[in-house]
């Protein structure tokens, strides 16, 4: 697995993976859960996947049944669950507000 | 009698343009209907011919149809959300394309290195570059941070994803050198330099990642 510098919208993709890395996830469904648009999202899930920490599969389903070609699924990869807490707490930590200066949680005197 | 002729004609006609209509609107569902997936096709058109077979067929078209037959329940909706779907994909090849155009060009500017083994190396590199047509010259591009000042391992890696990112050729490597040149390699070439970089880091006495442009 190869090491990969999270931005934020990788990290709202990994984010949603690792909420249940056992649940196999789509594209349209990945969409909807992250706000981002396609466009953006599928080079993000290569991105993921040319790195080794998301995995694709096939859908479970009959075509013929459904009317419809089987879709993509993406799971994350059971090294990639670590190193993605990881970059996410690191991420969190650079992008924290520092703390309010005390004097300003001060309550005033009473006059 | 006139009356009773013109009342007839008049259910006849309202009688065909009913029929015209109704042909009409099917016609229009048809056609929007397909739209997603024109659009689709226009965006996979724009793909690598090494890839556009499995990401069109086993990535893009699975999903659009999943979308148009049902993950919305409202006609309208759906087809709005399949147009969104499609149109998204073709504005980012677009726009992937436009990128890897509108920033091919040949020269190379490499800032002088101090040791004599990497500056012949990089010379070398140079003169290879420029005389290649099958090589483009990426320039920064706006929203891709890259430092200008250092050349840094950490900062290479993150710079290659960003531009695989952008489906671009998997050889290209864009690292910043010296005054802010962002030069294209090869990953083989980009290892060739981790490992000079490295073998300078150790000589200097310090790690990877504290050995800049000023260094070499």
């Amino acid at each position: 697995m190869d090491n990969l510098k999270l931005t934020p919208k990788m990290a709202r993709v990994i984010k949603i993976f690792l909420q249940d890395p056992t649940q196999a996830r789509y594209g349209f469904q990945l969409m909807r859960l992250t706000g981002l648009p396609s466009g953006t999202l599928y080079p993000v899930l290569a991105r993921f996947e040319e790195a080794g920490w998301i995995t694709g599969g096939r859908e479970d389903i009959d075509p013929h049944t459904e009317g419809r070609p089987r879709r993509r699924t993406y799971t994350i990869s059971g090294e990639a669950v670590s190193a993605a807490r990881a970059q996410l707490a690191a991420l969190s930590d650079e992008f924290r507000p520092p703390a309010a200066p005390q004097a300003a949680l001060r309550p005033r005197e009473a006059r | 009698m006139i009356a009773s002729v013109y009342a007839a004609l008049g259910l006849l006609l309202a009688t065909a343009a009913i029929a015209l209509g109704d042909l009409v609107s099917e016609e229009i569902r048809g056609w929007l209907g397909n739209l997603p997936r024109v659009i689709l096709r226009l965006a996979a058109a724009r793909l690598d011919p090494a890839q556009r077979i499995f990401i069109y067929e086993e990535e893009w078209l699975p999903e659009l149809c999943y979308i148009l037959r049902g993950a919305e329940t409202r006609p309208i909706t759906r087809l709005l959300t399949g147009m969104r779907f499609s149109v998204s994909l073709l504005v980012s090849q677009c726009l992937g394309r436009h990128l890897r155009r509108h920033f091919q060009a040949p020269p190379v500017i490499f800032a002088s290195p101090k040791d004599p083994s990497i500056a012949s190396f990089l010379d070398d590199w140079g003169r290879e570059l420029a005389s290649s047509p099958e090589w483009h010259y990426l320039k920064i591009v706006p929203g891709i941070r890259i430092p200008r000042r250092r050349l840094c391992l950490g900062d290479i890696a993150m710079t290659r994803g960003q531009f695989k990112a952008l489906r671009d050729e998997p050889v290209i490597i864009v690292v910043p050198l010296g005054h802010g040149q962002a030069v294209p390699m090869t990953e083989r070439k980009f290892y060739e330099i981790a490992d000079k970089l490295e073998g300078l880091a150790a000589r200097l006495g310090r790690s990877t990642d504290d050995v800049g442009s000023d260094d070499l």
